[in-house]
């Protein structure tokens, strides 16, 4: 038996990997997985690259940007599996709600009402709102700008977008710190529990299908035991698609539930994962489609041109330059044919509009600069939606 | 090697919520000359009261959330006044891993010379080992004193319920454990729950 330390963030989207373990998937494929519970991204990074860990949970732009060197120093690593798409959600404060009146059921009339209330504000003389999101390469980041965007909202502007680790974000929004937040599950619908927060837009209310966390491999791994980096890949596709079975949904918030996962009651993360989110304190829930997706076919295989949406997002958002070389460390980041011979026939989408853009235009990969002509300087779309 | 004057005038910010290790750190600083140390144990707001004391090293613990607030640093924003790298990247992997395997990690206004910091990024990593051996020497001296108390307590519950002198209370847990191949103080928890049930 080969030990691998993994290192996970407590977040729902950690399930396919707790599920290998706690499945038997990782035993069967001949893996005793460590499964090391972390504070902070920087930290399952840093201790990926100097080989602390040995694979972990990791955000898709993190590790698309650690992979390449943006940001920070290269980390060598590998992504061949993505483990959820979607999950995320923008919530606003109960104060922030009545501020601009409604929360409307539909996000893109949100906007216009959000909008208003910034222009209220500045012409009050009072702070702009101050959005949390998660970390600064995260989809968190990216979903919440392009929301804002889409509405004619400037994130560097007209609001204030700061970093606040996923567990200390409810509090946050409960002392009046934030305004509102992009984040993942559960922490919206702890929120709403809490009586402190609306939401306002599921992700998949926005994007139909945005990669979320993948699993890295971490270079040590990956180059020096090609056998065990593939075996660690199919157990944790198996955890997926126990995840992605309805009939496990249940034992799957259960299992989540425990002290040394993510520690949050069980019925709270049953609904994110079944998609029924309560959306208002007491209010009724509302089924979401796809709000998060664990699918072997359509989710978790690795997919470049829904990579490349969020290496659009560092162009766009002045994080990294347009790099033409990209799409080939892409391709060497997810390694398609890892995936590929586990599940042989799950092709990758046409290209085209990869990430299922609701609310700006879409991106096809093969021309990411006439993705870019579409906004101007400040990352606004040039014509209204 | 003469330290250059330059350096000491260094202002370094510790960010951690223990206040006793940070005092380590900060006694370790202090031997070493620099006098400009900043401690931020409140985590919020963290960007705003690091700007207030504007830097140019800050050293936080892995085991803080807040890292990721850091993070923030690295961007280009108007939120950002000195743009800031991590020291890791400009350092050699032997040190990335002492330090991270210590705990601890350090960010440096972009621009200055990795020389310039590595002195206090050792001596951080030397003060975090040295810190996480005091806890566990207090964790184990802790644990020995609860073992000792258990026996005590299983001793003075045999005495009583059996009518027996100490030692003879005492080598009856002594041959028990050794017969179970189990701790002594093992032994005298499972007489101590057992006796309390039975009342």
């Amino acid at each position: 038996m080969k030990t691998i330390t993994a290192g996970f963030i407590p977040l729902t989207d950690a399930a396919p990997l707790i599920v290998a373990h706690e499945k038997g998937f990782a035993a069967k494929a001949g893996l005793a997985l460590d499964l090391v519970r972390e504070v902070s991204w920087a930290n399952i990074r840093d201790k990926l690259s100097v080989g602390l860990f040995d694979a972990a949970h990791m955000i898709a732009p993190l590790a698309l940007a650690s992979a390449a060197g943006i940001g920070h120093v290269k980390v060598p690593m590998i992504a061949p599996v993505t483990l959820a798409l979607n999950g995320n959600a923008i919530t606003i404060s109960t104060a922030f709600a009545r501020e601009i009146g409604t929360v409307p059921d539909d996000p893109a009339a949100a906007l216009p009402l959000m909008r208003a209330a910034i222009v209220r504000r500045r012409e009050a003389g009072l702070n702009a709102p101050t959005f949390g999101v998660t970390f600064p390469f995260s989809t968190h980041n990216y979903i919440l700008r392009a929301f804002l965007a889409a509405g004619g909202i400037d994130p560097d502007e007209d609001v204030q977008l700061v970093v606040i680790p996923p567990p200390l974000m409810v509090g946050s929004l409960e002392r009046g710190l934030v305004d509102g937040f992009c984040v993942g599950s559960p922490w919206n619908s702890v929120a709403v529990d809490r009586g402190i927060g609306h939401i306002v837009a599921p992700s998949s209310a926005l994007f139909r299908a945005i990669p979320e966390k993948v699993l890295a491999i971490g270079g040590g791994l990956a180059d020096g035991d090609p056998g065990a980096a593939q075996a660690l890949t199919a157990a944790v596709v198996e955890g997926a698609a126990w995840c992605a079975d309805p009939a496990n949904a249940t034992a799957l918030a259960e299992l989540l539930a425990d002290p040394r996962y993510l520690d949050v009651p069980a019925p709270l993360i049953l609904r994110t994962i079944e998609g029924r989110l309560v959306f208002a304190p007491g209010g009724p829930s509302r089924d979401v489609p796809d709000f998060i997706r664990f699918d072997v076919r359509g989710a978790i295989r690795p997919d470049a041109a829904r990579m490349a949406w969020l290496y659009a997002q560092m162009v766009r958002w002045r994080q990294a330059r347009l790099d033409p070389g990209m799409a080939d460390r892409i391709g060497a980041l997810l390694r398609a044919d890892m995936f590929g011979s586990i599940v042989p026939d799950a092709n990758e989408t046409a290209d085209g509009d990869a990430v299922g853009s609701l609310i700006e235009p879409p991106l096809d990969r093969r021309s990411i600069d006439a993705y870019l002509a579409a906004f101007d300087a400040r990352g606004l779309p040039t014509k209204p939606q | 090697m003469e330290r250059a004057l330059s350096d000491v005038s260094l202002t370094i910010a510790i960010v951690d919520e223990s206040r006793s290790r940070a005092a380590i750190i900060e006694d370790g600083l202090r031997e070493a000359g620099y006098t400009k140390i900043v401690h931020i144990d409140e985590m919020t707001n963290l960007l705003a009261r690091l700007y207030a004391t504007d830097p140019d090293v800050v050293v936080i613990d892995l085991e803080n959330p807040s890292r990721d607030v850091l993070e923030q640093l690295f961007q280009v924003s108007r939120l950002v006044k000195r743009p800031v790298a991590m020291f890791v990247d400009q350092s050699d992997t032997g040190m990335i891993t002492k330090a991270i395997d210590a705990g601890v990690s350090a960010y440096v206004v972009d621009g200055l010379k990795k020389e310039r910091v590595k002195s206090i990024l050792d001596m951080c990593v030397a003060r975090f080992q040295a810190y996480a051996r005091l806890q566990n020497e207090l964790d184990q001296a802790k644990s020995a004193l609860e073992e000792r108390k258990v026996v005590e307590r299983a001793k003075g519950l045999l005495m009583k319920h059996k009518g027996i002198a100490e030692e003879e209370a005492y080598a009856l847990l002594r041959r028990r454990a050794m017969n179970e191949k189990k701790k002594i103080a093992e032994i005298a928890q499972a007489v101590v729950t057992g006796l309390e049930i039975l009342g």
